[in-house]
């Protein structure tokens, strides 16, 4: 059983004026223990969305998102907390996720005051010290403030945060978004030790697919709250099959001056007219005929990789493509 | 070598800290740009690449103080000896400028016609409605509006930021300046936006032969767009040159250390420790030795300016030792 799994998760928001939004439309996805899934999109494709329902932050309009077997939003507050001692979650912005009045370490506790009760303030701090010293900052951090230490210093120190009452699972929302280049390697790497002796499960929330290429082992592209595809990250960075992946991709720009970038994938013949239920058609570089008046299904493109989109040329496999 | 279009020597910005301090932005920047040519000015936070930009055509802000150096632009001597008023006439018509946040950068009651306007009249150049009205669309056109009548009409708020900083490259590009400043164009956009707007730019730089600085912290768009790079840290440039030479052989533990850190191709990044010195308690040596993985005791003294043998320079004293010309 997955650790985590998201099946035809809908949500919808109301905005000002009673308009309604559509975040998310019927999510699939699961997430295996002690494996990292990547979710891959820009701003408005309902990633940070996914990271709050599968928190128990939100509960979504119809489907289900389960965590161990249990459907969040069939269970009451309490059972709900329980479940949520074993999860955590790290921000994009380390400063504005921590308590500027509390020291470093009253900011890391906070998991253990809320779940640990039973611990002695002693305990606590012990604890803590262990937490800083796996996230490789020095324990006299702890009495410090947030607003003396680097960006990268508290990204470090939410990180200890995260894994204090040593959940199961971390939703890592952005996590080294807002740090400098020489940083993020350093966060990323401690991220990617933390899960092989803490035997975490990640949540990678991330618009840089260099990053999601370093962490994760599966990936899922999203595009305005609709999954345009998911497969193994290698597979997926090296031959996408979406046009959004590919021109996702395709907009990468190598540190290699040598490597030459490619154009941007654009539309060659004009637009066909008709109606798509793709979210993509608009501004899709492939757009065609076929993409018109037909509802447009997840294919299953090999033995663990799918996309959503009409032109797709299915994958032969041993028992040919298949809806999914 | 062409005379150069600009030539930086020796900036020095401060900017008022607690306590009657200053923060030391910028340490004595010196770089110069041929006609022409595409210079990306690299750094992290902290480097001081946007202060450096912003001292050029004055609009610091925050109490910045230019307190030494010179910058000449050919045909106008040192701009940082001009007033306000002289500043002025050559933002916009000599140097174009596009910012980080180009829906912030348009007047929130103005539409985009007005904009326009202003921009034209500001520089003594009146034209008549219809004329600004064709010229307005025409070069929205130039930097591929689709609808530019509805964008003509629009408000910074109805604009996308993708479309807004469209706008803002049309404003920057319509006196035809010889000198095009970009500081981080794409932040905050979504990576294929982002991509778009930087070929956008860069096309429209290459097709009117602007020489162009393009001030980023990304090491792709560096490699990508620009020939040659001055690397920032510190407020001090570290290195600087071809972006082939200095991507390849970088002559400066810093620029290695930043070229490590990519994760591009599978390979493991090598973290560089440490933070940025404090620039209100600037060090005397080289800024970056703390976190320097190949400093040894020399480096408590500044380091020199080394002429590197293929070209450009590195301050570093192990670079005198192993890159230097001559």
């Amino acid at each position: 059983m997955p650790l985590v799994e998201l099946d035809q998760v809908e949500k919808t928001f109301r905005v000002q004026g009673g308009h309604v939004v559509t975040a998310l439309r019927r999510v699939n996805f699961h997430i295996e223990r002690g494996e990292t899934v990547a979710l891959i999109g820009e701003s408005g494709s309902g990633k940070s969305t996914i990271g709050k329902l599968v928190l128990g932050l939100l509960r979504p309009d119809s489907g289900a998102v389960r965590f161990d077997g249990h459907d969040l939003s069939k269970l009451s507050a309490s059972e709900v907390r329980r479940l949520r001692r074993r999860m955590q979650v790290v921000f994009q912005q380390p400063y504005e996720s921590m308590n500027p009045v509390l020291t470093i370490g009253e900011n890391i506790e906070e998991p253990l005051v809320n779940y640990e009760r039973q611990l002695s303030s002693r305990q606590r701090s012990n604890k803590v010290a262990e937490a800083l010293d796996h996230v490789g900052l020095p324990a006299n951090y702890a009495d410090r403030e947030p607003s003396e230490l680097s960006g990268g210093e508290l990204q470090r120190a939410a990180i200890a945060r995260a894994i204090i009452n040593r959940p199961e699972m971390i939703v890592l929302d952005e996590p080294t978004s807002s740090l400098d280049l020489s940083v993020r390697a350093s966060v990323l790497l401690l991220l990617r030790d933390l899960q092989r002796e803490l035997q975490l499960t990640y949540l990678f929330i991330s618009h840089d697919i260099t990053t999601v290429s370093f962490v994760s082992r599966r990936v899922v592209v999203l595009y305005m709250g609709v999954v345009v595809e998911e497969g193994p990250q290698d597979q997926v960075m090296t031959a996408p099959s979406h046009p959004y992946t590919q021109m996702l991709l395709g907009a990468f720009l190598s540190t290699s001056p040598s490597k030459r970038r490619p154009p941007m994938l654009a539309r060659e013949e004009p637009a066909p007219s008709g109606h798509s239920e793709c979210v993509f058609f608009p501004r899709c570089w492939r757009a065609a005929e076929v993409c018109t008046g037909r509802p447009i299904e997840l294919l299953r493109i090999g033995s663990d990789r799918s996309a959503r989109c009409a032109r797709l040329e299915p994958a032969a496999t041993e028992t040919g493509p298949a809806l999914v | 070598m062409d005379e150069a279009l600009l030539e930086v020597r020796d900036l020095v910005v401060t900017y008022p800290a607690a306590a009657g301090r200053v923060v030391h932005a910028v340490n004595g920047v010196s770089f110069t740009v041929e006609p022409g040519r595409i210079c990306g000015i690299v750094g992290e936070s902290g480097s001081g690449k946007s202060t450096l930009v912003r001292a050029l055509i004055g609009i610091l802000g925050r109490g910045g103080q230019v307190t030494g150096g010179t910058s000449t632009l050919a045909g106008h001597g040192d701009l940082l000896a001009l007033d306000q008023r002289e500043l002025r006439a050559i933002r916009g018509a000599e140097i174009g400028y596009i910012g980080q946040n180009p829906v912030g950068s348009l007047h929130p009651i103005m539409t985009v016609e007005d904009h326009f306007r202003e921009m034209v009249r500001a520089h003594g150049r009146y034209s008549g409605a219809g004329a600004l009205r064709r010229t307005a669309l025409q070069a929205l056109a130039d930097v591929q509006i689709p609808e530019s009548e509805r964008v003509l009409h629009s408000h910074a708020h109805e604009l996308s930021g993708g479309m807004a900083q469209r706008v803002v490259i049309a404003l920057a590009l319509l006196l035809h300046p010889r000198l095009l400043i970009a500081d981080e164009p794409t932040t905050g956009l979504d990576l294929t936006i982002q991509r778009q707007i930087l070929d956008l730019i860069l096309d429209r730089a290459r097709s009117e032969q602007l020489t162009m600085l393009l001030v980023t912290h990304d090491l792709g768009a560096i490699a990508q767009y620009c020939e040659q790079v001055v690397v920032m840290y510190a407020g001090k440039v570290m290195e600087s040159g071809a972006v082939d030479r200095v991507f390849s052989k970088p002559a400066h533990p810093y620029t290695e250390a930043l070229m490590g850190s990519v994760f591009e191709g599978g390979a493991e990044p090598r973290p560089l420790a440490g933070r940025l010195p404090s620039l209100v308690d600037y060090p005397t040596g080289c800024p970056f030795q703390p976190r320097c993985p190949r400093a040894f005791d020399k480096c408590a003294k500044p380091p020199p300016e080394v002429a590197i043998a293929t070209g450009g320079t590195a301050a570093c004293f192990l670079a005198e030792a192993t890159h230097a010309a001559g």
